[in-house]
């Protein structure tokens, strides 16, 4: 391998993610930074290889040259990553991190540091950086210093620091230099004034950052009280979520990434570096659920603020997804000069689906908030009453037709899972109300809870199918009722259900993974294939377990885990091959797996 | 000097500041030395030798023996003895080929005088070598 080039596209599984709780970096096994959007997670991308690998810019530090292998992994129990190269000659390896500054008001440095270090004989490194600013369409001056380089753009300035002596490699710099066995180099790259001189790091420096950062990895994993099974993936699965968070407003991002492909080559390809509604009762359940109460407040306070601000220009009190600040301007836009990862096209910034009606998002949000009342805080009146007001929205308006979970772009429909989560919303809502003793019109959220219920057994339930299906006008099968006794709807043993799950197990369900429905049966106005849906698999685990066929529920989750990659993460979705699809890592995933795991590991005692 | 002189300074950060037309001039006006590896540039004692600014390659700082700091494309070496008029305190050796400018001594007063914003930056620079000589200072 020429160390200079970069070659063709990763598998997206062949990636790791380092993060300040800002924003993260995705680092390939060949030591390359493929994707680093500064200075948030929603910010334009500065290295985006993983997009194009010629336009997108990457951060490469790799052997300089001959043949080598790789290995990754993390220091255990931190979001320190460690790169790996083997020779016959030599033995290094970068480590990459970023310090978690918890300073509010002082100015963020987004500092990435990567560390390598000559671990045996002797190894010649090459760096190559190509910063690419505002995905790929900015162009930028390179400053000379003693001490490193600024990168010097219309809207960012970056400056790589390092005491090596860089050169000039339009459009970055480049770096080759020798580590014997013990010998490290540092390169740090942060956000900067334009006017700023690179500064010089010394070897303690680096060292104490390193150590604090690993420190507050460890400091906050202690924190944890799962013990159960499978505690390794499920640690790696709380790291991750925790990366995924943006801590100035506690929000966590679907995935960290945008248009990596659901299918290669295809066009369903989505901008992830969001916050949705949906996705927040599973993770305020998996954080308390392992004992993070703190960072399930934080999610709460921003999920609160959401249902009390007034939406302009339209009476939904909700939003399906918002910015990570709980912005509401998502507009979706093509970036026509990148091909996507393997020419997977569009690239998409920005997401369409936040315009969409998706009433399931008040059951999610209306879940979380109970189960935060219950296992965090009680809820505050003032909460309380503008929770009326939704409650109230939903009285009126959830037998409508909508665009249902899976964001579907093929038009409207009475969705099962829509009326399901509608059903959540009002049941939660009288819970609490009665509970806590809380002021509410009883009789008709009672009148409204059985209504739905009633419709969800009879126009829900396909008589000759045996099953709940799609929607009310179809017979198509989707793996979003799973969370039918999930959701505590229906008994985990009753007759329908148990149908039910025979039917997905038959018709969705393929050597273990689960489609989230079938494609053909069920056009959804996007073209080409996708995997199988990776939290589909997680929640048919629990379906199982809950139904009392643990055999089955470990063996498909045991599969499922086969399925991480060599870090513990997933994506979206798995292919036919076993490959990963989707962005990556996805929060959604990680938060199943977690509810699946601790599920499992209780119904197994 | 070609217009890619002019270009390869813009990349220096004390010339971050100038426009197109002064990094031709300043690239008419100043000459342009190189110097081979393993080579002096100037050695500890030296006098009247100049302001020297490396636009590509690699020095070593020598002091009593001992390699104190590696200078590269952007540094600059041999203004305090311009600037006090003392003779050298250290010898640059050349690690790597070396391409610089040279503003001579009797010209420097002139140069920075005429390119306030370079003055400015090399204040930043050596700003930033007594910050990492004492991390404590202001």
């Amino acid at each position: 391998m020429d160390g200079g080039a970069l070659p063709g596209y990763l598998p997206i599984a062949e990636h790791g993610i380092i993060g300040d709780l800002h924003t993260v970096a995705l680092v390939g096994t060949d030591g390359s930074i493929d994707w680093y959007c500064c200075p948030a997670f929603d910010s334009p991308s500065v290295f985006g290889a993983i997009l194009d690998r010629a336009r997108g810019g990457y951060y490469r530090i790799a052997p300089a040259m001959g043949d080598y292998t790789t290995k990754q992994l993390y220091l255990p129990d931190t979001n320190v990553l460690i790169t790996r190269f083997l020779t016959p000659d030599g033995v290094g390896e970068v480590q990459d991190f970023m310090p978690v500054e918890r300073s509010r008001g002082r100015m963020h440095h987004h500092r990435l540091i990567r560390r390598v270090l000559g671990v045996r004989g002797q190894m010649r490194m090459l760096m190559n950086i190509h910063p690419r600013f505002n995905y790929a369409m900015d162009g930028h001056s390179t400053l000379f210093y003693e001490n490193g380089v600024v990168f010097r753009s219309t809207d960012m300035s970056l400056s790589l620091q390092t005491s090596l002596a860089l050169e000039v490699d339009e459009p970055g710099v480049r770096c080759e230099f020798t580590l014997d066995a013990g010998e490290s180099a540092t390169f740090v790259l942060e956000q900067v004034p334009e006017t700023y001189v690179p500064r010089h790091y010394s070897e303690d420096e680096t060292k104490e950052a390193f150590e604090n950062t690993v420190d507050f990895w460890r400091g906050w994993l202690a924190r944890s009280r799962y013990h159960g099974r499978w505690r390794e993936m499920v640690h790696r699965s709380a790291l991750t979520l925790k990366l995924l968070t943006y801590a100035p407003t506690g929000a966590i991002v679907a995935a960290p990434t945008t248009s990596l492909p659901e299918g290669i080559g295809g066009a369903r390809n989505w901008d992830y570096r969001y916050t949705w509604i949906r996705d927040a009762a599973f993770s305020i359940y998996a954080l308390l659920r392992l004992g993070f109460t703190d960072e399930a407040a934080g999610f709460m306070e921003w999920l609160t603020k959401r249902f009390q601000e007034p939406r302009p220009g339209t009476s939904d009190p909700l939003q399906v997804l918002y910015d990570i600040r709980g912005g509401f301007d998502l507009k979706e836009r093509i970036l026509p000069h990148l091909e996507g990862y393997r020419g997977s096209a569009p690239v998409r910034i920005g997401n369409g689906a936040a315009e969409q009606l998706q009433l399931d998002i008040y059951g999610e949000l209306i879940d979380s908030v109970y189960l935060h009342d219950k296992y965090g805080s009680p809820i505050h009146y003032d909460a309380w009453s503008d929770l009326c007001r939704v409650i109230d929205w939903i009285v009126a308006n959830w037998d409508q037709a909508d665009e249902g979970v899976w964001e579907v772009r093929g038009g409207s429909h009475k969705f099962t899972y829509s009326r399901l989560m509608s059903w959540v919303a009002v049941e939660r809502a009288i819970r609490m109300a009665i509970h806590r003793g809380l002021p509410a019109d009883l009789a008709r959220w009672q009148s409204t809870r059985d209504e739905i219920y009633h419709q969800i057994m009879r126009r829900g339930w396909h008589p000759e199918r045996e099953a709940f299906v799609q929607h009310y006008d179809s017979d198509v099968l989707d793996a979003s009722v799973l969370l039918m006794p999930l959701v505590k709807f229906i008994a985990p043993a009753d007759r329908r259900w148990l149908s039910t799950l025979d039917a997905i197990t038959r018709e969705l369900v393929s050597d273990s993974l689960v489609y989230r429905y079938n494609i053909g049966a069920s056009p959804d106005g996007l073209e080409g294939d996708e995997g199988t849906f990776s939290i589909c698999t997680f929640w048919y685990v629990e379906a199982l377990a809950r139904a009392g066929r643990l055999d089955e529920a470990r063996l498909v989750f045991e599969k499922m885990l086969t399925y991480a990659n060599h870090l513990g993460l997933y994506s979206e979705e798995i292919g036919l091959t076993g490959e990963a699809l989707g962005n990556f890592p996805q929060a959604f995933t990680h938060l199943a797996l977690i509810s699946a795991a601790y599920c499992l590991d209780q119904q197994l005692g | 000097m070609s217009s890619d002189t002019a270009a390869q300074l813009g990349r220096l950060g004390i010339f971050a500041d100038l426009t197109e037309a002064e990094l031709r001039d300043v690239a008419g006006e100043l000459d342009e030395r190189s110097f081979p590896e393993g080579g002096w540039v100037m050695r500890q004692g030296d006098t009247g030798t100049g302001l020297f600014i490396v636009v590509d390659g690699e020095v070593g700082v020598v002091v009593d023996d001992e390699e104190r700091a590696t200078l590269a494309t952007g540094s600059f070496f041999g203004e305090v003895s311009v600037l006090l008029g003392e003779p050298v305190t250290a010898d640059i050796v050349v690690r790597k080929p070396l391409r610089c400018l040279v503003i001579p001594p009797q010209r420097a007063e002139e140069f920075l005088l005429a390119y306030p914003r370079v003055m400015y930056r090399m204040f930043q620079i050596e700003a930033r070598r007594l910050r990492t000589v004492d991390p404590e200072r202001d």
